[in-house]
């Protein structure tokens, strides 16, 4: 994605081949009015003003529940508490038959659409965009991300974990490439200013106390194999297979590699990618998610794997949390409790790897292959000065790791840890719509042409095939390695801690 | 009549009213979408094996389409505890 303000790369994340109908020469849908504060920054103020709204409304009813300072029950009260928005800021319910069963919590839908939609109009205000023209875009792209909600909700689908970036995705490129993005539309699909401000708030989701909750074992699990996995799929893609763009290179390795569509984002963000390259990647993604889900079950039982190693290999290598912990519960039944727990517990420890991965690739793009693109050769030489590192670096990745600091710190402390996980649980409902706009833009924004460059010849499917196969085994070996050999149980009964 | 040198491409066949063809496609495709979800899916969901997914999932409380840990539901985590001695793991413990 790029920034307007430190991108070399202007044709990131925009397309202007994608079908439209917008009228040739349309001043409004072609060119917005330059805005006062660059994306990235914008992105940080946001993500900012969101995050301390939902923790001073928490702070504020946190105050009043656990007044009394030692008081017994004023602790009780607290541990009981209950972020006051928590009602007021979710998405579509699940449903099986009436789609309109999707919006039983119509408070929790409306209030993060107002507030989601509150904070999109001022984006769109301070980079210049014209309100009378995008809003009435704003409307029709939250519809749309609506609609994919609604369908991503229908049990099935919800099961089997099709997320709502995928139809999120589709909704958009069905308009594109049928009747054409109409133009009233385009001035709100703000794509990246979405993702980045959607990133931000993922920031605060990452808790890095966390990482210590399965000890070392987690950690060699999830930190060793996985940027192992993660560069080496990379080398492969850039030296064997040659793949033409380092940056769909880079986003399916983090992709594959580390937690499915979250890593997507935060790598494509930090690595200016493509949009289509980002959709390619998710697509790939969601589809070996699926079978992975349903297969590897299969295969642990057929291996006699103990619970614990079981759950560990799922929580290692299945892209997406979600189905981490389906195909987690499925072994459960046969395994243990424990094969979900560790499962969960492993893919969470990777999942707070986002936040080093997208900073790491961050500082690599802008120090080592921006500076090869422009010297239009395929070498990652040279490399720029730290002087330029900063000047280019993606200020949001700041935002997105200044909010895990605070956070983690909060979550940290014995008094207010509640305060941090509560208003992440709000803050989360909030993400999730603004990577839904996201998606809806970005498929507002492609054609099916562009998506299907993005497979050329099989490659990208052929990286990830083979990158998959790595972290499988690796995966597999390690936590063979930690759980069986190095770090053994020495009495594997679940109980109360 | 061609000019010398010019090569006479070949006729396209270009439709003089793309945007109507547009209309009918996206038109189709909503119905497709309608029937898939309104029909297809409700009654896939009440067949044995995807129900039996289903239901085990509501029942441990999972969120299936959980894209990061914070959305997975009611899960509680696992803690390795080591014996007082020495430094090996002694038990797994589920957090209550």
């Amino acid at each position: 994605m790029s920034s307007s303000t430190h991108s070399s790369r202007d044709d990131s994340f925009r397309n202007p081949s994608a079908g439209s109908s917008a009228p040739a020469g349309d001043p409004q849908a072609d060119a917005p009015r330059r805005g006062w504060i660059s994306e990235d920054w914008l992105a940080v103020l946001l993500g900012a003003v969101l995050l301390a709204i939902a923790l001073s409304c928490a702070l504020g009813s946190w105050r009043w529940e656990a007044g009394g300072g030692g008081d017994p029950e004023a602790a009780a009260a607290a541990s009981e508490f209950s972020h006051p928005m928590r009602d007021y800021v979710g998405k579509p319910g699940e449903w099986r038959d009436n789609p309109l069963l999707a919006f039983n919590e119509y408070r929790a839908v409306g209030g993060a659409v107002l507030l989601v939609g509150l904070a999109a109009v001022v984006g769109g205000w301070a980079r210049g965009r014209r309100l009378r023209h995008f809003i009435p875009g704003l409307v029709g792209i939250f519809a749309l991300a609506l609609l994919a909600y609604v369908l991503a909700g229908q049990e099935v689908v919800k099961n089997y974990n099709l997320e709502y970036a995928l139809w999120a995705l589709g909704v958009g490129l069905l308009i594109s490439n049928t009747i054409g993005t109409p133009y009233w539309l385009r001035p709100a699909a703000m794509t990246e200013l979405y993702i980045k401000t959607g990133l931000v708030l993922l920031g605060a989701e990452i808790l890095v106390g966390r990482l210590v909750e399965l000890g070392l074992p987690g950690i060699c699990v999830a930190w060793i194999v996985t940027p192992v996995v993660l560069v080496t799929t990379f080398w492969f893609g850039q030296r064997v297979l040659k793949i033409s763009s380092p940056s769909l290179n880079m986003v399916i390795s983090a992709d594959m590699s580390v937690c499915g569509v979250s890593a997507a984002i935060a790598t494509a963000a930090a690595c200016k990618a493509k949009k289509e390259e980002l959709s390619a990647a998710i697509g790939m993604s969601l589809t070996f998610t699926v079978i992975m889900m349903v297969l590897m079950p299969i295969l642990i039982q057929a291996m006699g794997l103990s619970a614990v190693l079981a759950g560990a290999w799922i929580g290692g290598t299945i892209d997406s949390t979600g189905a981490v912990a389906v195909a987690g519960e499925v072994l459960s039944e046969k395994l243990g409790p424990e094969t979900l727990e560790v499962a969960a517990t492993v893919k969470m420890i990777q999942n707070i790897l986002i936040g080093m991965t997208a900073f790491g690739v961050a500082f690599y793009w802008v120090r080592f292959r921006e500076s090869a693109v422009e010297s239009e050769t395929d070498s990652a030489r040279p490399a720029v000065g730290l002087g330029e590192v900063w000047r280019r670096f993606p200020r949001f990745i700041l935002g997105f790791v200044g909010a895990s600091i605070v956070f983690s710190l909060l979550a940290a402390s014995p008094s207010m840890g509640l305060l941090a996980t509560e208003t992440t649980a709000v803050t989360k409902g909030l993400r999730g719509w603004f990577f839904c706009l996201a998606f809806v833009s970005i498929g507002l924004d492609s054609n099916f042409a562009e998506l299907a460059k993005q497979f050329g010849r099989g490659k990208p499917l052929l990286l990830y095939a083979c990158g998959q196969t790595l972290n499988i085994c690796l995966t597999l070996l390690m936590a063979w390695l930690v759980f069986e050999k190095l770090f053994p149980i020495v009495s594997a009964a679940s109980g109360g801690g | 009549m061609m000019s010398p040198g010019r090569v006479a491409k070949p006729r396209q066949r270009v439709s003089v009213r793309p945007w109507r063809n547009g209309c009918w496609q996206l038109f189709a495709a909503s119905v497709i979408i309608a029937l898939v979800w309104g029909l297809v899916l409700p009654r896939l969901s009440r067949v044995a094996p995807i129900a039996e997914r289903i239901s085990r999932n509501h029942r441990a409380g999972i969120e299936a389409d959980a894209m990061f840990y914070t959305e997975l539901g009611p899960l509680r985590g696992v803690r390795w505890l080591r014996t007082p001695e020495g430094g090996r793991f002694e038990r797994f413990a589920i957090n209550r």
